[in-house]
């Protein structure tokens, strides 16, 4: 939040200065939810780690944060928020879309956050949160991945709301200085013909009526200027993760072959590399080595290129 | 007189007919046999009222399905008006030899009904409805009926009338007849019912409903009032040129920082009466929280009394769902209302303007405070839950935080046609901050669309409805009937002048550029001069604004333009107070009634422009300085335009002159209200001369405006309006029937000519059977 006037209070309660007095005055909040200012966290904690003078929690001097709500109340319940909401994260798919059974997940988890905020049970709700981690850990981890699409999604979303509306707004701005142009040519038209010619005034005026122009459709102006976009996309991506063990040679991208290599070839100038009939050539005898190379090679060389532009 | 009007007997309570009343009852009739919506629009002062009336009533006695009346009118005095009118119809159907039993009775706020005798005595419309919320709330009676002598003593007193309602049997209904506002409280206060109850009850048996739009338009309140109506009720709105901005405003919401400093007191509040009801009798808060998660809804919630806490969205989009898990406990839900108020609180803070979309308000939302939208949705149902359930008696004090919940559903519930404005400061060049949250609602259809769904006819009908073919697409429905009518005269009773430029030749206008030029100032200040001078009684002007106004009435007085007027009217003056505007306005008639004839300065979207008449010698001219625009660098406005533009294809500037034009129709119109009447008309602007602004004045304006006083400067309009006022003078012989009246002869007459005629062209177009008579006059 950029450009936060004063807050209720304006009193540091460590060094007791106000704004009055120091009109620069900012006040910071520890992660124990202590209020101080800025120069006061100077002072204590510029040497390092040091314990905070309300309530004695180690504190450094990064860990200051500036306030967001005005109810520290509130700051504290969102940290916890921050926390839980990593690890709580099931949704209604989870359920089977049992909305009975959701409802009553989503009260358990307030139930946690309550304990936590008002320092209930502290010690065993956090056992609890541990329990539950380690028992749903896949489920957390593919829920952040489905939140992070989500979220990306809709900010796309918006975006593309934003650029489109800027787009809107030009063409209609354009339709409408285009229409103005127009009118405009024609009422210097009208006038040009009643100097020039010798038709009669009424005769001018309304055939200039029958041509009048019409105003340009801006539908099919937004049509031409407004990007299509598919959202299938979209939907693509929240499409359940594959969750199948990764073969890395049943890859779709693995090797594709194209062709199919036969035994024989009749070509001349392969003729020699051909060892079942000795008469004709079977010049190379290396061992291990099969004429089937040779036509590979010469195949994939031959069909390397086409597929080039795919 | 009676007559039959396609097969339909008519009553109609005058001698004589005008024939543009024939016309509009035969286009209203062929609506109601196609079960369609219609738009009709009809001059002020020729009896609109009453032919809607006697032709829906003979419908409605004729058909067996008797289908309900629902007529809305927009204000008090308005609805009062038509139940006079209704009162005297029915009187007349009995002299008729017509035995029916009708009921038809008016509904409006507990303030203008109450009869109790403290409660009524509060100043305030809302501190009415909380006193008589504290005594009428279920639990308070519950209260007095349990256990006598222990909590009740500190419990509010119940009121006597509603009790005798609520302990009386269901047949001790009022005897049928029509009942105004002041004879329903009369007759409430001899049996000892409370009216307003009563009527409410009553709406189920009425035949006749009359009320403000509110109750059918706004969610809060229609749930409430108008949900049991049935499908075939004939419903009309009346007065309805300004009808789309009701729909919007009914659904937007402004949020400013006391409004959520109170609500977080109130939340404050419900915590620790969660706390002192847990520790005392935990077993309430249980059975609602059992409640919830079983998902019904409360039960006793149709119980006509409870309404402290008004859900705002339609019907339609209802949640038929059980409240979400996690603020179904009542201290998870304060503690979500806590984090929502300082949400809301950090957008207040921003010093710079904001303007958003639902969705993206929503997604920050979830970012900051990691609040759904599914609750979010919930929060208006849930705190009326709450509210019931804590037994809360005190209502008024949570009114703000209601407000905020009612925000909260409504900006969940609705992704399109809304947009959120935060605007620190009032105005531009304040440096003191101010901020306030608009949910603005951009779309009228939203609101309306239910009315068009659920009933089958739906009537709109206006004195001003120019241009005609915008309600539509604003309204977003397609009627079956679009009519316009013109007044049939035996002399032109009023006269449409357009003055485009001073006796000096210099083009006048409110034009942003030039409206402080000296030239266009002086100009102004001589047509008020001039007409002072001219126009006998009272002579009404309207500014564009209250800013213009003010500038140009100090820049007048510098010239010495105003010592000029006084010596020969005196000048009122209207302000945005409306006490004081109501004390200019009774003393300008005072001084009309005397004959010393007054000037009244307004402002064309002021209190004066919409519901006050000057019939009569109130009224001898309306002078329109400037086109009434509406202020264009209104955030919301822009918003609103651009909304349009995108999804209903009405270009800005069609949007701009057809509202800034319905309102000059309207405040000109104020002069005319009925045949014997006159007035002149001056529209000074030269903007007015342009074929775009006039071709959107009303039908039976633009009849009277011949191509002769369109492009006038001061002294021709001048010369043209001595010649009509003379004109006007002179002793106005009635002769006008056959003509602008029919009796019943003629009217048979018209009707066999009329049959002749359908017979050979198939159709008749009534439209111009109002014109006739014109022509016979001439």
């Amino acid at each position: 939040m950029a450009g936060i006037p004063a807050l209720d209070s304006d009193t540091c309660p460590v060094c007791k200065s106000d704004r009055y007095l120091n009109p620069t005055l900012r006040l910071l909040v520890s992660p124990c939810f202590h209020k101080m200012c800025d120069t006061c966290i100077n002072r204590l904690y510029l040497q390092g780690p040091a314990p905070c003078p309300i309530c004695r929690t180690r504190l450094r001097k990064q860990d200051f944060v500036a306030q967001t709500f005005e109810d520290l109340y509130v700051e504290k319940e969102i940290q916890q928020r921050k926390l839980i909401a990593r690890v709580y994260n099931k949704r209604p798919e989870d359920f089977k879309n049992n909305l009975k059974a959701y409802n009553n997940y989503l009260e358990e988890v307030e139930d946690i956050l309550f304990n936590l905020i008002n320092d209930i049970d502290v010690a065993e709700t956090k056992a609890r949160i541990e329990r539950y981690k380690a028992e749903n850990q896949q489920l957390i981890g593919a829920n952040l991945q489905k939140q992070m699409i989500e979220e990306r999604t809709v900010q796309g979303g918006l975006e593309r709301e934003k650029r489109e509306k800027i787009i809107r707004k030009e063409t209609y701005e354009q339709a409408v200085i285009e229409e103005a142009k127009v009118k405009k040519q024609a009422k210097a038209d009208i006038i040009r013909r009643l100097a020039e010619e010798d038709t009669s005034a009424s005769d001018v005026i309304a055939e200039a009526h029958a041509r009048r122009p019409r105003a340009p459709d801006i539908d099919k102006l937004l049509q031409a200027r407004l990007p299509t976009y598919d959202d299938s996309a979209a939907d693509h991506m929240l499409v359940e993760a594959d969750t199948s063990p990764f073969e890395p040679l049943d890859h779709p991208y693995a090797a594709v072959s194209y062709t199919i290599i036969k035994d024989f070839y009749s070509d001349p100038w392969q003729n020699h590399l051909r060892m079942d009939e000795p008469a004709r050539g079977g010049l190379l005898k290396a061992s291990g080595y099969m004429p089937k190379f040779a036509y590979e090679r010469a195949i994939t060389s031959a069909f390397a290129g086409i597929f080039a532009g795919i | 007189m009676k007559f039959d009007l396609d097969g339909l007997p008519i009553l109609f309570p005058y001698d004589y007919i005008y024939p543009e009343q024939y016309a509009y009852m035969r286009d209203m009739k062929r609506a109601l046999d196609q079960q369609g919506h219609c738009l009709l629009e009809m001059p002020s002062g020729t009896g609109k009222t009453v032919s809607l009336l006697s032709l829906i009533v003979a419908y409605q006695q004729y058909y067996p399905e008797k289908r309900k009346l629902i007529y809305c009118s927009r204000t008090v005095p308005e609805i009062e008006k038509a139940l006079a009118e209704l009162q005297r119809l029915m009187e007349y159907r009995k002299s008729q030899g017509m035995k029916e039993k009708f009921l038809g009775l008016g509904l409006t706020s507990r303030r203008n009904l109450c009869v109790h005798p403290e409660v009524s005595k509060a100043k305030w419309g809302q501190e009415v409805d909380a006193q008589c919320r504290n005594k009428t709330a279920p639990w308070v009676r519950e209260m007095h009926k349990s256990d006598k002598e222990g909590e009740a003593a500190n419990a509010p007193a119940l009121c006597n009338f509603f009790e005798a309602l609520e302990n009386a049997e269901e047949e001790a209904s009022m005897p049928p007849g029509v009942y105004t506002l002041e004879d329903i409280k009369e007759w409430g206060r001899e049996n000892g019912y409370c009216p307003y109850f009563l009527s409410r009850r009553m709406i189920a048996f009425a035949n006749v409903v009359i009320y403000s739009y509110h109750y059918l338009l706004d969610p809060k309140v229609a749930e409430l009032v108008s949900k049991e109506l049935s499908k075939d009720c004939i419903v009309v709105f009346d007065e309805a040129h300004n009808i789309d901005n009701v729909c919007t405003e009914s659904l937007s919401i402004d949020i400013t920082r006391p409004m959520l400093d109170a609500s977080a007191r109130s939340v404050t509040a419900l915590s620790t009466r969660i706390d002192e009801l847990k520790a005392t009798n935990s077993e309430k808060l249980l059975s609602e929280y059992s409640r919830l998660v079983e998902g019904l809804r409360a039960t006793q919630e149709s119980r006509a009394n409870e309404e402290f806490m008004n859900n705002p969205i339609l019907s339609d989009d209802m949640l038929q769902e059980a409240v979400p898990g996690n603020i179904r406990r009542a201290e998870h839900f304060v503690a979500f209302l806590r984090r929502f108020i300082e949400y809301l609180k950090t957008r207040l803070r921003v010093m710079h303007v904001v303007a958003e979309s639902s969705t993206s308000f929503l997604q920050h939302v979830k970012e900051i405070t990691f609040i759904d939208k599914k609750p979010l949705r919930f929060c208006s149902e849930r705190l009326g839950s709450l509210i019931r359930t804590l037994e809360l008696t005190d209502l008024a004090e949570y009114r703000a935080l209601q407000t905020i919940a009612a925000f909260a559903t409504v900006v969940a519930t609705y992704q399109k046609g809304f947009i959120l404005i935060l605007e620190p400061y009032e105005n531009d060049m304040d440096t003191i901050p101010n901020p306030v949250l608009h949910l603005s609602c951009l779309d009228a259809t939203i609101a309306i669309k239910p009315v068009f769904d659920r009933f089958k006819t739906v009537i709109i009908t206006s004195g001003t409805l120019s241009p005609m073919e915008l309600y539509p697409t604003l309204l977003g429905f397609t009627p079956v009937v679009v009519q316009s009518y013109q007044m049939t005269l035996t002399r032109s009773c009023f006269l449409p002048l357009t003055i485009t430029r001073g006796s000096d030749q210099v083009a006048i206008s409110s034009k942003f550029e030039v409206r402080n030029d000296l030239a266009v100032v002086r100009n102004y200040g001589n047509i008020l001069i001039e007409y002072a001078k001219i126009v006998p009684d009272g002579l009404v002007c309207f500014f564009p604004s209250y800013l213009y106004m003010e500038s140009i009435v100090t820049a007048w007085n510098d010239l010495g333009m105003l010592q000029e007027v006084l010596k020969y009217k005196l000048i009122f003056i209207e302000t945005p107070d409306a006490a004081e505007t109501s004390m200019a306005l009774e003393n300008y008639r005072m001084a009309c009634d005397n004959g010393r004839g007054a000037v009244l300065l307004s402002v064309a979207r002021g209190k004066v422009s919409e519901g006050v008449d000057f019939d009569h010698n109130y009224g001898r001219a309306v002078i329109l300085f400037g086109i009434p625009y509406q202020y264009t660098e209104s955030r919301i406005l822009k918003a609103r335009l651009e909304y349009l533009r995108d999804n209903s294809k009405i270009r800005e500037n069609d949007f701009l002159t057809f509202d800034a034009m319905r309102h000059g129709a309207q405040c000109v119109g104020r002069v005319l209200r009925g045949k014997t009447d006159y007035g002149l008309m001056v529209f000074a602007d030269k903007r007015f001369a342009r074929a775009d602004k006039r071709s959107k004045l009303p039908k039976w304006i633009n009849a009277g405006m011949t191509e002769a006083c369109v492009n006038l400067s001061t002294d021709m309009a001048l010369a043209m309006s001595k010649k009509f006022l003379r004109s006007m003078a002179q002793p106005f012989e009635h002769n006008q029937l056959g003509v602008s009246l029919w009796d019943e002869e003629e009217l048979r007459r018209r009707q066999e000519k009329e049959a002749r005629k359908g017979e050979v062209s198939g159709h008749v177009d009534f439209g111009t059977t109002a014109m006739e008579g014109v022509e016979v006059a001439g």
